[in-house]
């Protein structure tokens, strides 16, 4: 019922009254409104103390400790924070996490992924960086140098993704320009391009078309296009969390050309189930595949 | 005068007072707490959120320059960390309820004092079993209040898009609260 919209605006953005035929968005209106329910501050307050103490998220047994010893913490987190920089540890586990660096530069860990940087920055701006993360980075005359074991990754103001392995380091620039920098030489990377820098021969290959999918982690935006299940599969995994297994593994050389956008896992082994002839079957964090391939 | 009390707190702050940041702390935590609440409609992601903004407002004390005033400062902090959660966390959950399930557990609420919070949790599962752009959408226009401009402006969307989801929306949620809402004008008349 498209009348539904207008009754809709006219209740949440006061636009022009229009006939209301059964009264369902009313209804829907009046008891969608729900209120926060009451919180503990002095609850909320210990957390805060405690994070504090531990920039490192996702202790849950610290908190335990953490109404008792508010005194305690308190003047301890006191003498941690003393303007001498301390170097501030940040690390992902199963979830993303949202960094902002002391500049206001933003860093978004994939998971398994870490920043070590100092708690405000001097002529430079320096972390040390490993696993997977996007990053914008904020426009400043200091140059922001990013760590990725024994390769400097230097930036002025753009926004990036960075993966580092033990073997190699692929850059792939969204905005702006991005320079590697091992031993004094450097490679420019500019946007839209990728940059593959491999650690055995400290080359770096530019590829002007970068996979499709380096950013879906983040924005959940898959391109498949005669991809082999098996790769698409790595992808997907990454984003939804979840492990694939295949019945059998001539399956994973089977092609897939399809395009997904911020869609349910469900949704997505649906499309894949349709266009290989195969069966997906989920079980917790665990996808099984099954089917007799192509 | 209180605006120009939070300017000299948080001067203090920045010299390291710990027992002035708390003084902010019990002024702006709860409201901030209820604010987050409208966007993010999850008591624990909403606490979550206004603790980050606290978190960070002591962590970067030394580089936080307040152009205004500081309860604007913490608004729009608590804002777009709001935003940046419905945009990119949001999408990953899976949808929470699932509409038969909303339809099935209409039983017979009594008319009690009960019964509209029962209702609000029809609708709320309900508004939970959305895909997942529509759901964001309807959140930030129906809890957040924001136009349909500023949707798409924040999405990367155009207007008409938003609009459309929001149809789709409404009419998603007429399907799958069908009973209730029939149940509803039973027991009223």
């Amino acid at each position: 019922m498209a009348n539904d919209l207008k009754v809709y605006n006219h209740l949440n953005y006061k636009d022009q009254p229009s006939n209301n035929e059964d009264g369902f968005v009313e209804f829907l209106f009046q008891h969608s409104d729900i209120e926060a329910p009451e919180i503990d501050e002095s609850k909320a307050w210990d957390q805060l103390i405690q994070k504090i103490h531990k920039p490192n998220r996702g202790f849950t047994w610290m908190k335990i400790a953490a109404a008792v010893t508010v005194l305690a913490i308190l003047s301890v987190s006191l003498f941690l924070y003393n303007p001498s920089p301390s170097q501030i540890h940040v690390a992902s586990t199963d979830q993303k996490v949202n960094v902002t660096f002391p500049d206001g530069s933003i860093g978004i860990l994939n998971t398994n992924s870490s920043f070590t940087y100092p708690e405000s920055f001097g002529d430079e701006r320096n972390v040390t960086f490993s696993g997977e993360a996007y990053f914008d980075i904020q426009k400043s005359e200091k140059p922001f140098i990013i760590d990725v074991n024994g390769v400097d990754v230097k930036v002025l103001g753009t926004a990036f993704n960075l993966v580092t392995t033990d073997e190699k380091v692929e850059l792939y620039v969204d905005r702006g320009l991005v320079a590697f920098e091992k031993d004094g030489k450097q490679t420019q990377v500019p946007a839209g391009k990728e940059a593959i820098f491999i650690r055995k021969d400290a080359s770096v290959e530019l590829r002007n078309i970068p996979s499709a999918n380096i950013m879906s982690w983040r924005n959940g935006v898959f391109n498949f296009d005669q991809t082999p299940l098996g790769d698409a599969l790595i992808e997907l995994g990454k984003y939804y969390d979840v492990e694939f297994k295949l019945s059998n593994d001539r399956l994973k050389d089977c092609k897939i050309s399809a395009t997904f956008k911020n869609q349910s896992l469900k949704e997505v082994l649906e499309t894949i189930g349709t266009v290989l002839n195969v069966k997906a079957t989920i079980k917790n964090d665990t996808v099984k595949i099954s089917g007799q391939g192509c | 005068m209180s605006s120009d009390n939070d300017l000299l707190l948080f001067q203090q702050v920045k010299s390291n007072d710990f027992s002035s940041y708390e003084v902010i702390f019990k002024r702006y935590f709860k409201e901030l707490y209820r604010f987050a609440f409208t966007y993010v409609r999850d008591a624990t992601i909403a606490e979550e959120m206004a603790q980050e903004v606290f978190l960070y407002i002591w962590e970067k004390r030394n580089n936080i320059e307040i152009q205004t005033t500081l309860k604007t400062y913490l608004y729009s902090a608590v804002k777009n960390k709001c935003l940046n959660y419905i945009k990119l966390e949001l999408p990953k959950q899976q949808s929470m309820a699932d509409v038969s399930e909303v339809m099935l557990s209409v039983s017979m609420p009594k008319k009690d004092e009960g019964e509209n919070e029962k209702l609000k949790n029809y609708i709320q599962s309900a508004i939970d079993a959305l895909p997942k752009k529509c759901r964001k959408i309807f959140m930030l226009s129906r809890n957040a209040g924001m136009t349909y401009e500023e949707i798409a402006e924040e999405l990367d969307l155009s207007k008409k898009t938003v609009e459309n989801q929001m149809g789709i929306a409404l009419k998603k949620l007429r399907e799958s609260l069908e009973h209730v809402y029939k149940h509803y004008k039973e027991h009223m008349s």
